[in-house]
């Protein structure tokens, strides 16, 4: 593969150029002095944080600048034909679709809702090409198979939000790779979907880029994600482009800082899991089942039911940070529902400090329940937009009648330092901090009733690579200072190893594996395990600088186990103790 | 699709359980006795009055009468109407045809002009065709309706003498003679929800404009047109559909202030004149079958809305 790879980069003249471009809305330049090339078949990776302008990049090649902005100097050549300063409107449109193809970050928003996907699929064919409706048909379905997914004919006639993300993205693909471009912008294509979904997506982007001799510009955030695709990496910081390269030199000997900065943050740091004090658990689930019923015909005759969660016992100590980590569609945000009584419980016990909070009284539970507070994963759309961020973070002391006002303040500024945050935004509206200031206010609100147990609803995962690191720092830090306990929901494996001691693997409602961190990374006994691990990217220092990690584990120990397989929900199912607290789920023998 | 038209249908009785016992209720706690009123009013004689409520049943006890009444509405008799004699079902229906005949021309020529407008003032957005469309609607709203309509009489009836001010031809009889009766009162109504519905379509269009999936269009390379058309209005078009449903049912009950100002033979009008009339079977029936066209608009509209937004379709 590294052969492949070297041998297609040294194919021909540049198919794209962009020289000294400048993007600017108004009199604001958003990207400054850019120089770009891309080979025919090769894939550069566009990496940098949220504004520093990389998608606006994107969307100039396309000429397709949001309201506003525009290509003010420099010129961008695909192909012999200048993109900014074009012969006629009609040549870039032209261009757009059969040449140039854009895949969104966003698949659940970049497919029309009201249009069927064969339909979306068909528009652009007709206009690019001669071809009959058999044959564009006969090209879709092909497509549709190519990106694995199955019964194409099927998936024709329906619409976008009858799929999950990770196959909205492949219709995506399919849709945009069927005309063949010559060029294919990829504007994060998978930051919104969990790890094993986006290793699969950008697999058969990758896979199709190369058999089609595609050039790939892949626009993203995340370092560790592109490296393993891309020939050269070009890093922006706040519009300017501080370092071009190939991969493997970039990662392995970054000349500026910045990219120091992106690798660092990639790295995640050492992990430091936070373990907790022995003795009774400060929370233990028991056998949880969770419920989703859909309704049927006017509410009468019964409906679906879906089990969320099935059988659920999880247990977190005082102190510990506990990780629950899974695929979305797990199940594992429901059980941080669901120990909240955010979502009704279907079976079994919440028991806080050896009170089961189902049979106490309904005073005795609000007092407990205190004792929980959640951070939630969309710091836009968790905080009040109309309450400035003081009354949100004061909130959190509502119940205590003791405090007099100016205490209150004075609390609400100390937790807001601790934070990492200024005293005087306590002013401010949401709107005016990044995602990253949002999600430490979240933290705050969450703190400042000095709580026992924080659940940490994938606080991460709607942030930037770099900020993630600065949060789960925060994080650690936190929990040094207060003590609380933590149980932590991801998607990640490498997020969860950063600060948790305890790891709980959930697949379709179930607990797969439940090991100590260490123990889970050292020997992953369960084949699911083992695949979220391979799925999610890392970098590695090795002796000539950062690498990228191998993603293919070796193959497990043959132990003889007949393992769980959450697609067989009907199987048996059993959780097995190794030993230590190991436990993995196996397929019971009747 | 069978199953959530049915459905709709089943969750239409209880509302017109409802609706029929508000309007048994309120017709029987109107001051004045309704056999006095059909006797004329000025009668003293007690055993005539005592004979008259008994023939109109009006001396059984409520429940009694209701489900009485309830009866005579099932098997289709609305009664007969006091001030005329007619067949208040037959007089209902005749009059719902003109009503109808107007409202739903005005709001199909409505729909005809706003959503182009709509759309393309949201397509040159900040440019003069987007301000010159916004001004001269904001400019129809700030006039009340039957001014509009008033002025209208006097400039095309009145001083250019092109049109007839008074009266109603029917189409069915001379249908071109019944089409110049037709066009000032569906003008006027048109002008009016031409002007909410530009604005509606242009706020909604604006926003799916800046959706990714619209870019996603532009990206395919399709033409202006065809994305506008295709992927920016069935998108766009949901709410205004909404208001269309309400705006629709609402002047189907009877535009009343059009058909006094146009002086149309129409629901409205008809309920107008029952009321100052005390027409009690007129009022009753009328009541009743304007709970029936709102009942049936808004299925409508709910069917409609489910072949712009394919979410509905399965519920």
């Amino acid at each position: 593969m590294e052969a492949a790879k070297q041998s297609l980069k040294a194919v021909g003249d540049p198919i794209l150029t962009i020289e000294r471009l400048e993007i600017s809305f108004g009199g604001h330049a958003v990207v400054r002095d850019v120089d770009l090339e891309l080979r025919q078949g090769e894939i550069l990776a566009l990496v940098g944080e949220s504004g520093s302008g990389k998608s606006m990049i994107g969307r100039a090649i396309l000429g397709l600048l949001p309201e506003g902005g525009r290509a003010s100097q420099g010129r961008i050549c695909f192909a012999g034909h200048e993109i900014t300063a074009p012969t006629s409107a009609e040549e870039l449109r032209l261009l757009r679709g059969s040449s140039i193809g854009l895949i969104f970050q966003e698949p659940l928003s970049s497919l029309n809702p009201t249009m069927k996907i064969g339909e979306q699929m068909f528009e652009a064919m007709r206009l690019h090409t001669d071809l009959s409706e058999t044959e564009i048909r006969e090209r879709a379905l092909d497509m549709l198979r190519q990106v694995r997914l199955d019964r194409p004919e099927a998936l024709l006639n329906r619409y976008p939000h009858e799929f999950s993300g990770g196959m909205r993205q492949r219709i995506m693909i399919a849709s945009v790779m069927m005309l063949k471009p010559r060029l294919l912008i990829a504007d994060e294509p998978t930051t919104a979907l969990d790890a094993v979904v986006q290793r699969e997506v950008l697999d058969i982007m990758e896979d199709l880029a190369r058999a089609n001799g595609t050039s790939v510009l892949l626009i993203s955030h995340d370092l560790a994600v592109v490296a393993r695709y891309a020939e050269r990496v070009a890093v922006m910081e706040k519009g300017d482009l501080v370092e071009t390269g190939p991969t493997r030199d970039v990662l392995a000997a970054p000349q500026h800082d910045y990219t120091r900065k992106l690798l660092a943050a990639a790295q995640l740091g050492t992990p430091n899991p936070i373990a907790g004090q022995a003795g009774e658990p400060l929370l233990a689930v028991e056998n949880l089942h969770v419920d989703f019923i859909e309704k049927g015909f006017l509410g009468l005759f019964g409906g679906t039911t879906h089990h969320a969660v099935r059988g659920v016992s999880l247990t977190i100590g005082r102190g510990e940070a506990v990780g629950l980590v899974g695929e979305s569609g797990s199940g594992k945000s429901t059980i941080g529902r669901a120990i909240c009584n955010l979502t009704p419980k279907a079976g079994g016990r919440v028991i806080y400090e050896g009170t089961d909070l189902a049979e106490c009284s309904a005073q005795a539970e609000q007092r407990l329940r205190r004792r929980i507070r959640v951070v939630f994963q969309d710091p836009f759309s968790s905080l009040n937009p109309r309450m400035r961020i003081g009354r949100i973070v004061r909130e959190g002391l509502r119940h205590d009648k003791s405090l007099s006002e100016a205490e209150r303040t004075e609390a609400v500024g100390e937790m807001l330092e601790s934070v990492g945050l200024e005293r005087d935004m306590a002013e401010r509206f949401p709107h005016a901090l990044s995602g990253g200031q949002r999600q430490r206010v979240a933290i705050a609100r969450a703190l400042i009733a000095k709580p026992d147990l924080i659940i940490a609803d994938e606080p991460v995962s709607a942030l930037d690579v770099t900020i993630q690191a600065q949060i789960l720092e925060l994080f650690k830090k936190l929990q040094g200072e207060y003590g609380f306990a933590c149980l932590f929901i991801s998607h990640d494996l490498h997020i969860v190893e950063q600060l948790c001691a305890r790891l709980y693997v959930l697949n379709n409602g179930r607990i797969m594996e439940e090991a100590t961190t260490e123990a889970l990374f050292g020997a992953p006994s369960h084949p699911y395990t083992r695949r979220l691990l391979s799925a999610s990217p890392r970098l590695e220092r090795g002796e000539q600088g950062l690498h990228l990690a191998a993603s293919d584990l070796p193959d497990a120990p043959d132990t003889g186990h007949v393992f769980f397989d959450a697609t067989e929900a009907d199987a048996l199912y059993r959780l097995v103790d190794l030993g230590d607290g190991h436990r993995i789920a196996l397929r019971a023998s009747t | 699709m069978f199953f959530f038209v049915l459905r709709r249908i089943v969750m239409a009785i209880p509302t017109f359980a409802i609706v029929a016992v508000i309007i048994f209720t309120l017709i029987r706690a109107l001051p004045g006795d309704p056999a006095l009123m059909m006797l004329g009013g000025n009668i003293d004689d007690e055993s005539t009055l005592e004979m008259m409520r008994r023939q109109l049943g009006l001396d059984q006890p409520l429940p009694i009468q209701f489900l009485a009444w309830l009866r005579e509405v099932f098997s289709g008799n609305l009664g007969v109407s006091i001030l005329t004699g007619q067949d208040v079902g037959a007089l209902l229906l005749d009059r719902f045809s003109v009503t109808a005949t107007v409202v739903l021309l005005a709001m199909v020529s409505a729909l005809v002009v706003a959503i182009p407008a709509g759309l393309i003032a949201a397509h040159r957005h900040n440019t003069a065709t987007d301000y010159a469309i916004v001004v001269l609607t904001i400019l129809k709203l700030s006039m009340p309706s039957f001014w509009v309509g008033l002025m209208l009489l006097v400039l095309f009836g009145a001083i250019l003498g092109w049109l007839p001010t008074v009266g109603f031809v029917s189409m069915s009889q001379d249908f071109g003679l019944g089409v110049t009766y037709l066009i000032l009162p569906v003008t006027s109504l048109a002008l009016s929800e031409i002007a909410i519905m530009t604005r509606m379509m242009r706020a909604g269009s604006l926003e799916i404009l800046s959706r990714d999936y619209v870019t996603h269009a532009r990206a395919k390379g399709l033409p202006e047109r065809r994305v506008l058309w295709r992927h920016v209005f069935p998108n766009a078009f949901a709410p205004t559909l909404t208001m269309v449903g309400i705006a629709l049912a609402g002047l189907l009950a009877g535009a009343a202030v059009t058909e006094t100002v146009f002086t149309l033979p129409g629901l409205g009008k008809l309920l107008v004149d029952s009321i100052y009339g005390r027409d009690y079977p007129v009022l009753q029936g009328a009541l009743l079958f304007i709970a029936a066209v709102y009942v049936l608009t808004n299925l409508l509209v709910d069917i409609a809305y489910s072949f712009f937004d394919p979410k509905v379709r399965l519920s």
